[in-house]
């Protein structure tokens, strides 16, 4: 079964985007945390990281290495976040995030682009 | 003498009692407070999705009742749903606003409250659909005294009748902050207001120009630039800014137009403009052709003095 985790310090985020992807043969989690999310990616895989908001990046303590740790894919990591700004977004791309997806979104865009992912 | 004791350490207790049952109290209206949120937002956004393993009649039973607290809970999170999606079916809202009544009370508390708690009610109202009710009364809200006042009645305005934005923005007397612009541009990138850029770099309303602008540079526009040299020769700010978005879309300066422009800024504007060109990584030959082998020094000290290094990625 596929496995999306989601982070988001905000509940209503997570559980738009929760009602987003459900899907039978899906398994979703969602982490409010960086606590939280260090513990759950330590326990299993996950095929699709999801965060919302450019804060956990940003803070200086390497997330994406830890949800990547050999630099392999799986999981693909989606960033939804607010910032539009061409130095972010780049920044944001070339740090190895796979996707940027800026707000306001569009629910058929990013449940598109997940199942595309899972379906690779 | 020995009641005393007895009485006092009775009202500690009580107190530390209330003080535990209000705490359990407050907590639990919070997760139900976030319990409902999440609801709402799981039963309007499976709706949108069509996600059929929710019943119809399901969809728009949501755990909220009509008292004013939940009613404004239901506005505010409608709203922030709204304003972080778009190409979303509105028809589920419209059936929400209706079922709750959310217009009229929204209305109703406008009118009854001042000042910023009646922008925040005009900004709520803005993101639900509203009907012709809303509009007739929102109007003259945009003859408060409170500018936040005003400019909500204006956002209102806008999603309720985005075809005549040319016109309402028009009407808006003041020039326009950043932070109002930004406001106005969220509806463009949620497609609350179909526009091109063309009819807003062609008005003679300042504000509708730097509308235009912030739209041209936020999408990187570069078939705007004949727009954009047209209006680098009128004076004012109006010229000036256009100067500032074609350094921010990278586009060559080395213009008839752009150099005469320049000439006529004051030293202030002149070093102003030059820092932003920096910044916009012109290199140090074209700055040098812009203003001269006086002022450019400035932007190579500029640059030396940045504490990491920096690769210029785009040349003449």
């Amino acid at each position: 079964m596929a496995c999306i985790l989601i982070y988001s310090e905000e509940g209503l985020w997570a559980t738009l985007i929760e009602t987003i992807l459900s899907e039978q043969g899906i398994e979703l989690a969602v982490a409010r945390n960086p606590e939280q999310l260090r513990r759950m990616t330590v326990s299993r895989s996950y095929e699709v990281v999801i965060i919302v908001g450019v804060g956990l990046l940003r803070r200086g303590e390497g997330w994406l290495l830890r949800l990547r740790p050999y630099r392999l894919r799986p999981p693909e990591i989606y960033l939804v976040a607010w910032q539009h700004g061409e130095q972010t977004v780049l920044g944001m791309l070339e740090c190895g995030v796979d996707q940027y997806m800026t707000l306001p979104l569009h629910p058929g865009r990013l449940r598109a682009k997940v199942m595309q992912a899972l379906a690779e | 003498m020995i009641q005393i004791p007895y009485i006092c350490y009775s009202i500690v207790v009580g107190l530390l009692l209330l003080r535990l049952l209000g705490k359990i109290a407050y907590t639990a209206c919070l997760r139900r407070q976030q319990r409902g949120l999440d609801e709402v937002a799981r039963r309007v956004v499976a709706r949108w999705m069509a996600r059929p393993w929710i019943a119809e009649e399901e969809r728009l039973l949501l755990p909220f009742s009509r008292s004013s607290v939940d009613r404004m809970r239901l506005a505010e999170t409608l709203s922030r749903l709204i304003s972080a999606t778009y190409g979303a079916d509105r028809t589920t809202l419209q059936m929400i606003v209706r079922a709750y009544g959310l217009e009229r009370y929204l209305l109703r508390r406008a009118r009854r409250s001042r000042g910023l708690r009646r922008a925040c009610c005009l900004r709520l109202l803005a993101d639900l659909p509203l009907g012709e009710r809303a509009m007739a009364e929102v109007a003259r809200y945009r003859m408060d005294r409170q500018r936040e006042v005003r400019f909500a009645a204006l956002l209102v305005q806008l999603a309720a009748q985005p075809e005549q934005m040319l016109r309402l923005v028009a009407e808006y007397d003041e020039p326009m902050r950043g932070a109002e612009i930004a406001e106005i541009l969220h509806l463009l990138r949620r497609g609350a207001l179909p526009i091109a850029y063309q009819p807003l770099l062609a008005a003679s309303n300042e504000n509708l120009n730097r509308i235009g602008f912030a739209l041209v540079v936020q999408f990187g526009i570069e078939q705007a630039e004949p727009e954009l040299l047209r209006l680098v020769a009128r004076t004012g700010r109006v010229g000036v800014r256009a100067l500032y978005v074609l350094a921010a879309l990278h586009r060559p300066m080395q213009r008839r137009v752009v150099i005469l422009r320049i000439r006529r800024l004051s030293p202030a504007e002149r070093r102003s403009l030059l820092r932003y060109m920096v910044s916009q990584e012109y290199t140090a030959e074209q700055l040098r052709s812009l203003f001269g082998a006086v002022e450019s020094p400035y932007s190579e000290r500029l640059v030396a003095s940045y504490k990491r290094s920096l690769v210029c990625l785009k040349s003449s």
